[in-house]
């Protein structure tokens, strides 16, 4: 117990050193989560499930919950920025990036303190079960032909991030973003329930989402977007093998801090996500979900997120959505 | 296939999952009538508790919380015109009337027998058909949901009853209107969002209903002192009787609109709302002269159609969710959540594999509805009583249920003023004799019909092909036509039936 | 009959017809300054409802204007008095609004809830009370005791 202290203290010491801060971790008994979004939504269950896994293994003593939706994050952002709270963790994923790029609100994640992502979702490519395309090269020799003619459905708005993988993934095929023929849905359900009823060719989702239908037997999963493949799912290639080189993506969430948020409470922080990645209490959150584990501190989860950026800014230009 | 459901009445009927049904019933109505907190957050709350308790048990508590917060939902509808579910909105055009006129425990127990009715039908008709009806769900396109709305739509003529159409056609227009603020769904555009963050997300219906119904209706029984006094008479208010002859009144309504309410309810996409507007709107147009007159007065019809509707479509949206895991609407999402975290697929396989789970929770519909119609008519003259609290005390109160219940939902004391604002708007057209129920509808589809329109013509290329090309979305529209044109039709055939 | 047609009162079909008249115009206006993305071939974009809408809203309110029909039942309106006991209670609303971050849940209910009552006539000591202070109290207590809301009972900070 004490050795691995030392060695997420090390770890911490010598990640921070590139920021010249003392990372001494200070001691946190409470942590007050904020939630951009309404109860029962995405954020909300992401938090109070980190919250739930930490309070229960001990790691903190109390984890108390705010609700503040508005503007797709806007309030939460800019409360969280004003306020600099000091035992405040916001919680947040992939959205932050899109909409500062959009200029639904007009800070990004630098204005912020990114501490740690937690959970991941890779985008994943899904084909009704009667469908013909066994692999994603059938589907992307059908786009490369007729772009017009195979319609990709997906559970957030043109330019979200379902479109953004589509367009991705259309690349394999060589075909411009523009000329993917992309049908939002306003949820991933309705997205799904769009694909069984053979409205559309394809379904762009996360992971998590489309998971259970697979076992079920509805869906077949194409390609997913991460760099190797999932060791639940061997047999799933990524889309890089399987056609689609560019096609990286993951819908990731975690946390963010005030930039007045000194660095011991910072370093405190990663360090009590770190502690919560090998407890029997998160994993069983994650069971109940079904999240996949993404755990990024630090540099590693600001770099996630600007290349990130870089990708999303690259294919928005192209979609011609923003300037 | 019958072990399964041996098996599953052998779960239900057990003592803790009874006590879980009686416990959930009660809390759910109890939040349910706090106008703000409807079934979505009851259950969300409720998530917690399940969670630790058996997959069966947890499923049996939640759906109890989710028909006892309709049903909460519907009290507070009836009793002071506040529906804080959408579902019972339909409820309080007739319901509220009722109470007014100081049968607010009839209006209350013909409000539970309906439901049970709905929620019964429902849960038989899920029992016998549940595979086949998923199929038939999903192959339901975009331009089939969108003919779908317009039926329910032209439900506005139905309130239109005393030749107000064009009234309640601007209203409709008006709610169609507000759907269009905030944040296009299809290209992510803001719209008419006047620069203000918090309108970027649109106008939250619940923040719209409590201003146009309670909080209007306050501020004119404040403006009015005679207004909104029902009837002191105890005796009538808290009895319960409901007569032969009414009950037989409702009854073919009550099977239309269970059948009716469950086959929209299936699909994801639609739900109780919707299906508790066409059912009012059916029953309205269907009926004889004499009968339609007194939709909107205080009709038991008018009432009893929406209440099974809704329940009987709450019953239906778990079709989707049970055999395809495809959440039909906010609250089975949750729940949806909660059998994925017990580890349990929802799918076809569902009742092949977890026949226990399965049979349990269909089992646990038939037993909710009747718990919660055992319990709550017992109760029915207690919260009848509600009404007789001083105007002073009762006025003010209402005021600060609407405005907190929107509060917690967002945070956003920007709600407050805008709820405020609307209310303001609201009294002058009343005033003015403009009906409030057109522009709840109009705004409740309006998203949806823009999105599903959209989607369709995206699919179709920009060409309206779809209206001839797909049968079914050719046939609901023909039905629409249909329900518009029936009552002139009717009232043609009269006048000639005269001469 | 036709001199009716001409009669001015104060709040009948017309006025809530002009009233959404003007509504309608500001709606269709706003309606054309909707972004739009060019490249998109999309025959029906983000301001193609509005646009539909914004104009049937007029064509249907101005019909009204003109052909008001009869009214069905005219109700006097209320009297001036009463309206201004309306306009002190939006204003109550709005001052709720205002207070209910700085001054915290508990006290901004009580007043809200005291002047609420005062201004309809109330002025027993013991209807102050029990409903300006134990109301919320228990509804305090409901959400964040039973349901685990998170909801702070005093001030916070905006």
């Amino acid at each position: 117990m004490y050795v691995k202290k030392l060695l997420v203290g090390l770890f911490c010491v010598s990640t921070f050193a590139a920021f010249a801060k003392e990372c001494t971790p200070g001691t946190l008994d409470n942590t007050h989560f904020l939630i951009p979004g309404g109860a029962g939504g995405g954020w909300d269950r992401t938090a109070r499930g980190v919250g739930e896994a930490l309070v229960r293994s001990n790691i903190l003593d109390l984890a108390t919950y705010e609700n503040m939706s508005g503007g797709g994050g806007a309030r939460a952002i800019a409360h969280l920025i004003e306020t600099g709270a000091p035992r405040t963790l916001m919680v947040n994923s992939t959205p932050i990036v899109v909409r500062s790029l959009q200029g639904v609100f007009p800070q990004t994640f630098r204005d912020l303190t990114p501490v740690a992502s937690v959970i991941g979702d890779y985008s994943v490519i899904a084909v009704r079960s009667q469908s013909r395309y066994e692999d994603l090269h059938g589907l992307l020799s059908d786009l490369g032909n007729n772009p017009r003619g195979i319609p990709v459905a997906g559970g957030s708005v043109s330019g979200g991030t379902d479109h953004i993988f589509a367009a991705l993934i259309a690349r394999g095929a060589g075909v411009d973003a523009r000329a993917v023929k992309y049908i939002p849905y306003d949820a991933g359900g309705k997205a799904m329930a769009g694909l069984l009823s053979g409205e559309v060719a394809a379904l762009s989702s996360g992971f998590g989402e489309v998971v259970d239908l697979v076992h079920q037997g509805w869906v077949r999963l194409l390609c997913i977007a991460s760099s190797s493949r999932l060791p639940d799912l061997p047999e799933l290639p990524t889309c890089k093998e399987a056609g689609a080189p560019e096609a990286l993506f993951v819908n990731w969430r975690g946390f963010f801090a005030a930039p007045s948020v000194p660095g011991e409470t910072i370093c405190a922080w990663q360090q009590m996500l770190a502690d919560l990645q090998t407890t029997r209490e998160w994993e069983e959150v994650r069971e109940r979900y079904g999240w996949v584990e993404l755990h990024h501190e630090g540099p590693d989860f600001m770099a996630l997120l600007t290349e990130q950026e870089h990708t999303l800014r690259r294919l928005l230009n192209e979609l011609e959505l923003i300037e | 296939m019958f072990e399964g459901v041996s098996a599953g009445f052998a779960a239900a009927f057990s003592i803790a999952n009874i006590g879980y049904l009686i416990v959930g019933c009660s809390a759910g109505t109890l939040i349910g009538m706090i106008p703000g907190l409807g079934p979505m957050t009851a259950i969300a709350l409720m998530i917690p508790l399940a969670s630790t308790l058996e997959p069966a048990s947890g499923i049996i508590l939640m759906a109890a919380v989710y028909y006892g917060a309709i049903f909460g939902g519907s009290t507070s509808s009836i009793l002071i015109n506040a529906p804080g579910v959408a579902s019972t909105v339909a409820s309080s055009f007739d319901g509220f009337p009722l109470s007014q006129q100081g049968h607010a425990g009839k209006a209350l127990a013909v409000a539970a027998l309906s439901s049970f009715s709905g929620g019964i039908i429902a849960a038989l008709m899920l029992l016998v058909s549940a595979p086949l009806l998923a199929n038939l769900a999903l192959s339901f396109h975009s331009s089939d949901y969108f003919a779908l709305i317009v039926l329910g739509l032209v439900s506005v003529a139905a309130f239109t009853g005393r030749g107000e159409l064009r009234k309640a056609l601007l209203m409709t227009i008006l709610g169609l209107m507000l759907s269009t603020v905030g944040t296009d769904q299809t290209q992510g555009i803001p719209r008419f969002t006047l620069g203000l963050v918090d309108l970027i997300d649109g106008i939250s219906f619940l923040l719209l209903v409590m201003a146009t119904f309670a909080i209007s209706e306050a501020l004119l029984a404040i403006m009015d002192p005679a207004r909104g006094r029902p009837d002191q008479d105890t005796k009538k208010l808290t009895s319960l009787k409901v007569s032969k002859k009414e009950l037989k009144d409702i009854t073919p309504p009550v099977l239309r609109s269970s059948l009716s309410g469950f086959f929209v309810g299936l699909l994801p996409g639609a739900g109780a709302t919707i299906a508790s507007f066409l059912a009012y709107g059916t029953e309205q147009r269907f009926a004889n002269k004499e009968a339609r007159d007194q939709f909107g007065r205080g009709s038991l019809r008018g009432l009893a159609a929406p209440e099974s509707a809704n329940n009987a479509a709450a019953t239906g949206s778990f079709v989707p969710m049970l055999t395809l895991g495809i959440p039909g609407s906010g609250t089975t999402a949750i729940m949806l959540g909660a059998l994925i975290a017990y580890g349990i697929q929802p799918g076809p396989m569902l009742y092949i594999s977890e026949p226990v789970v399965f049979w349990a929770v269909i089992v646990s519909m038939w037993l909710g509805n009747t718990v919660l119609l055992v319990l709550n008519l017992p109760l029915i003259p207690y919260i009848a009583r509600l009404l007789t609290v001083p105007r002073t005390a009762l006025l003010p109160m209402i005021l600060f249920f609407s405005l907190i219940g929107v509060y917690l939902v967002s945070f956003n004391t920007f709600d407050i003023f805008l709820m405020t604002l609307f209310a303001f708007c609201a009294v002058l057209l009343r005033t003015c004799g403009f009906p409030m129920a057109p522009l709840i509808l109009g705004f409740i589809m309006g998203g949806m019909i823009e999105e599903n329109l959209r989607r369709a013509l995206l699919l179709y290329d920009d060409s309206w092909s779809f209206i001839w090309e797909r049968p079914s979305t050719g046939t609901i529209l023909l039905l629409a036509f249909a329900v518009l044109v029936w009552p002139g039709v009717q009232s043609l055939r009269e006048r000639l039936k005269a001469q | 009959m036709n001199s009716d047609r001409f009669k001015v009162r104060a709040f009948d079909t017309r006025t809530g017809a002009l009233l959404l008249f003007v509504f309608c115009c500001a709606y269709t206006w706003q309606a054309f300054e909707i972004l739009q993305i060019n490249h998109t071939t999309a025959l029906f974009t983000a301001s193609s409802m509005p646009r539909f809408l914004g104009f049937l809203g007029m064509a249907v309110s101005l019909h009204l204007i003109l052909f008001p029909g009869a009214s069905s039942e005219y109700v006097a309106p209320p009297p001036l008095r009463r309206w201004l006991l309306m306009g002190a209670f939006l204003l109550l609303m709005i001052s709720y609004g205002f207070a209910l971050r700085p001054l915290g849940f508990m006290l901004s209910t009580s007043a809200f809830l005291a002047a609420g009552m005062y201004l309809l006539g109330q002025r027993s000591f013991v209807a102050f009370v029990s409903a300006a202070v134990i109301v919320p109290g228990l509804f305090w207590l409901l959400l964040t005791q039973v349901m685990g809301v998170y909801f702070p009972l005093w001030p916070m900070a905006t």
